[in-house]
């Protein structure tokens, strides 16, 4: 185990410099200059600034010079916000992302589970059809859309809940909520498909013969094989609910990372996308290790198997 | 079992944490306390020198003062200056007096050095300052730019605590002279030695001589701060709002929301809105000092077609481009000078209204000048493409424009190309356009800014095209040497020249819109001034 973690490890460096390198080149190719007003600025102003940023050098250079920063821990400073530096810029926006996404993320895996459970139980009922049609709602129905009825609704018509501030625990649940649809549409379809499975089997009708009690039979016994499948998914969840989450911060005013980077590479903030990037890179390299950590240390087949691999 | 009182305890939690946040007051008809009002986007910098975008523009109008300043309708009216300042004949220097006991927030006198502090910071090239074009004029801007002469080459200095002296390197028309310095403002120069480069990079690195401190800014990724009235303004008696808490709110909806449920009192409304709430009371749209425009590429074989660029100067109806298609308060555009923008030195007369309608629809000498194009180039059918910004009400009026030409012009089909800013503009310097939607926003009320576009050598006349009689009047009414009623007379005639030219068509002047809580009086946007000067604003009695 300890072998495989830290091959994945060295994977995750080299990844991560293939993906700064790919991205440093390719974001030189954008069109148009990181600087917000060459329409005013006269061709002098311009080359002065252009010098002071270093622009002005070719463009491999531009990337040894960046690289060496990168490996000193230096990720330079935004052009935008031109006194703050990327890892400062980055640093104050993620801590909301990841709190809104993260209790998303558990909120929409419970009431998943919940309702998988429901379906699976009442198979064939009106239990599992409203449970089936809340997942395709779930995963049909645009996180934003969601956003924008319950802030209408929940926040504006009826006062419960704050329209749009950062302020607190009550101003996260209206976009938790709006961000759990789609954990809760995915964990339900998956749970509810593997309960049927394991309501099926041996060992659950062996429970049962033994005058289990129906919860003690579900929680105890099937729950836990079937959510087995469940926790690939919520690695890929949680990294889509951090990246994705741009417009559900928006409306109800968030103040978190989604918009930082959209922003940066419509004004071609050449620093701020290299950091971004290099975070969104590393986050979902280290949540896909920890994934497969936790789904070996689950399931001890798996962990046989990679003991067996490597 | 264990689990099912898990489960409840969890919905008890979320329960009692809905009842909780149910517990919101409804601000419906607040008319006193803190002003709240809302932000577009995050402001970057409290460094004037800094400052391109409008955000940061607004959280200084707060928090500093020039030695001129906008008075509450927008007028230039003295700031920090204790009189009107003394103009040398030639008109290159201008000397202040400072008001006695002007104070910093932190209890430090401001002075004439932090003003020559200001100037030099603003032109030396390590403050990388991309808003130089308000202090090129100084005198030896070039060399303290580029590095080749030092900070106190620049032509300003102190003669003492409380005079500062300006020198230019050319006469500039007293006006927008006067409307620079109400935007220049000053640094402490002592926390600006101090803080370096991170000067104004939060709130705890600057402090304020303005109506208001700075509060709780913690750098560009704050979405929240306030300002909190300055004990140290020399003029605190006349600031009403003690506190106005500030909110970034991105989304219009959601701003919307805000307002309509009275958790703020300001915000700004985009022309979706202002199309359907046009009988709304707290509605107020301004017109802004921006000029949208059709530019027609010189260096292409149908765009440089005098009869083509004719035919689609009489091609569009642009009031009802502005009513009908915008529908947010903007205005057809009737010469290539906006409306509002400067005024007759002699009698107060406004530039685009003396200048008379040269804007005009008329589909019949389009059509004429439409078929001596197609002779001229011996072609029925042609293909255009016109580039604009991708936003939605730029991408409206490119459609517009677009059916417009394919209805009046047989024969001629128009593609749309939409692309980000930075993009767009990268575009325009390499003169990859044929047809190009863009906008000119001036800083000076002064018409040679707009009709500067079209000269020769400027590296925004996009067309490519030079006309040396409108070089010729501009290069005459700039040389310094005319009155104020010669240089207006002769840029009227440069005027007349544009549109003898037709190398672009002026489309509308740009508004915008804010919803104003009924309770508060005093907040007005001008032109030049587009954002709210919260030191005006207060509560309706």
């Amino acid at each position: 185990m300890r072998k495989y973690i830290i091959k994945r490890l060295l994977m995750m460096v080299l990844t991560l410099f293939i993906v700064a390198t790919l991205t440093f080149f390719l974001m030189k190719m954008i069109p148009g200059s990181p600087l917000g007003n060459t329409m005013k600025l006269s061709k002098a102003q311009q080359l002065a600034v252009e010098k002071q940023y270093g622009l002005n050098k070719p463009v491999w250079q531009q990337y040894l010079s960046y690289m060496t920063g990168v490996l000193h821990g230096n990720f330079g400073m935004s052009y935008q916000y031109n006194s703050t530096t990327v890892a400062s810029l980055i640093g104050h926006r993620v801590g909301p992302s990841i709190l809104i996404s993260f209790q998303a993320l558990v909120l929409g895996v419970i009431v998943g589970i919940l309702l998988g459970c429901v379906g699976a139980l009442k198979k064939g009922t009106w239990a599992d059809a409203t449970s089936s049609t809340l997942a395709v709602i779930g995963i049909s129905f645009p996180s934003f859309i969601l956003a924008i009825l319950l802030q209408y609704y929940l926040g504006f018509k009826l006062g419960w809940f704050p329209v749009a501030s950062w302020d607190g625990f009550p101003s996260t649940i209206l976009p938790t909520i709006a961000l759990s649809a789609v954990p809760m549409a995915q964990v339900s379809r998956f749970v509810r498909t593997e309960m049927v499975e394991v309501l099926n089997s041996d060992y659950i009708l062996l429970a049962k013969a033994k005058g289990l009690s129906v919860p003690q039979v579900v929680f105890h016994h099937a729950l836990k094989n079937s959510i087995i499948p469940a926790l690939t998914l919520i690695g890929p969840l949680a990294v889509t609910l951090i990246t994705g989450s741009m417009v559900v911060e928006n409306i109800f005013s968030v103040p978190g990372i989604g918009e930082l980077f959209i922003n940066s590479v419509l004004a071609n903030d050449y620093p701020v996308i290299m950091g971004l990037t290099m975070f969104y890179c590393l986050l979902l390299c280290g949540i896909l290790l920890l994934t497969d950590v936790v789904y070996g240390l689950v399931d001890p087949r798996i962990l046989s198997k990679e003991k067996g691999e490597h | 079992m264990r689990m099912n009182k898990k489960v409840l305890t969890l919905a008890g939690v979320a329960l009692t944490a809905m009842s909780l946040a149910a517990c919101g007051n409804n601000d419906k008809n607040k008319a006193s306390g803190d002003l709240n009002v809302t932000l577009k986007a995050n402001p970057v910098t409290l460094d004037p020198a800094k400052t391109i975008e409008t955000p940061s523009s607004s959280m200084q109008t707060q928090s500093f003062e020039g030695l001129l300043k906008y008075d509450k309708n927008n007028k230039v009216v003295l700031g920090e200056a204790a009189s009107q300042p003394k103009v040398t004949n030639d008109g290159k220097t201008w000397t202040f007096t400072l008001k006695k006991g002007l104070k910093w927030s932190n209890g430090d006198p401001v002075t004439a050095q932090d003003y020559v502090a200001s100037m030099r910071h603003w032109a030396d090239p390590k403050t990388k300052s991309q808003a130089a074009d308000r202090v090129a004029d100084l005198e030896n801007y070039e060399q303290v730019s580029k590095g080749q002469a030092p900070t106190s080459a620049l032509g300003v200095k102190a003669l003492g605590k409380d005079k500062v002296q300006f020198t230019f390197s050319k006469k500039l028309p007293t006006v927008n002279v006067r409307n620079n310095f109400a935007s220049l403002k000053p640094v402490n120069h002592r926390v600006l030695s101090k803080e370096g480069s991170k000067y104004g990079s939060t709130s705890d690195k600057a402090v304020y001589n303005g109506p208001y401190k700075v509060v709780n800014w913690t750098g560009g990724s704050d979405d929240n701060w306030s300002y909190v009235k300055n004990n140290q303004y020399y003029g605190k008696k006349n600031v009403h709002m003690n506190k106005v808490n500030v909110q970034v709110t991105k989304d219009n909806n959601t701003a919307q929301n805000l307002f309509k449920s009275g958790k703020v009192q300001e915000t700004s409304v985009t022309a979706d809105y202002v199309k359907g709430n046009k009988n709304n009371k707290e509605l107020h749209t301004s017109l802004m000092a921006t000029q949208y425009y059709l530019y027609f590429n010189g260096k292409n074989d149908l765009t440089k077609n005098e009869n083509f660029r004719q035919a689609v100067n009489y091609a569009f109806d642009n009031n009802q481009l502005a009513k009908k298609v915008l529908q947010d308060g903007s205005v057809g555009a009737t010469g290539w000078v906006p409306k509002g923008d400067m005024k007759n030195p002699k009698n107060g007369q406004d530039f685009a209204e003396e200048a008379g309608h040269l804007q005009k629809q008329n589909k019949k000498k389009a059509q004429d000048y439409w078929k001596a194009t197609q002779k001229d180039l011996g072609k029925k059918n042609m293909t255009l493409n016109l580039l604009a910004d991708n936003t939605d009400d730029q991408k409206q009026v490119a459609e517009y424009l677009q059916s417009t030409l394919q209805k009046q012009f047989k024969g001629l089909k128009v593609e749309v190309t939409t692309l980000p800013h930075a993009q767009h503009v990268s575009r325009d310097f390499a003169g990859k356009f044929e047809l190009n939607l863009t906008d000119w926003n001036s800083d000076v009320p002064d018409a040679s800014d707009f009709l500067s576009l079209l000269k020769t050598g400027n590296k925004v006349n996009f067309t490519n095209n030079t006309d040396q009689k409108l070089d010729d009047l501009l290069n005459q009414a700039n040389d310094g040497t005319k009155s104020a009623s010669e240089r207006y007379k002769l840029l009227q005639e440069a005027n007349k020249q544009v549109h003898t030219n037709a190398d672009g068509v002026p489309l509308y002047t740009a508004a915008q819109a804010h919803l104003v809580s009924k309770h508060v009086t005093g907040l007005n946007y001008g032109p030049f001034n587009t954002v709210a000067q919260y030191q005006y604003a207060q509560w309706k009695k």
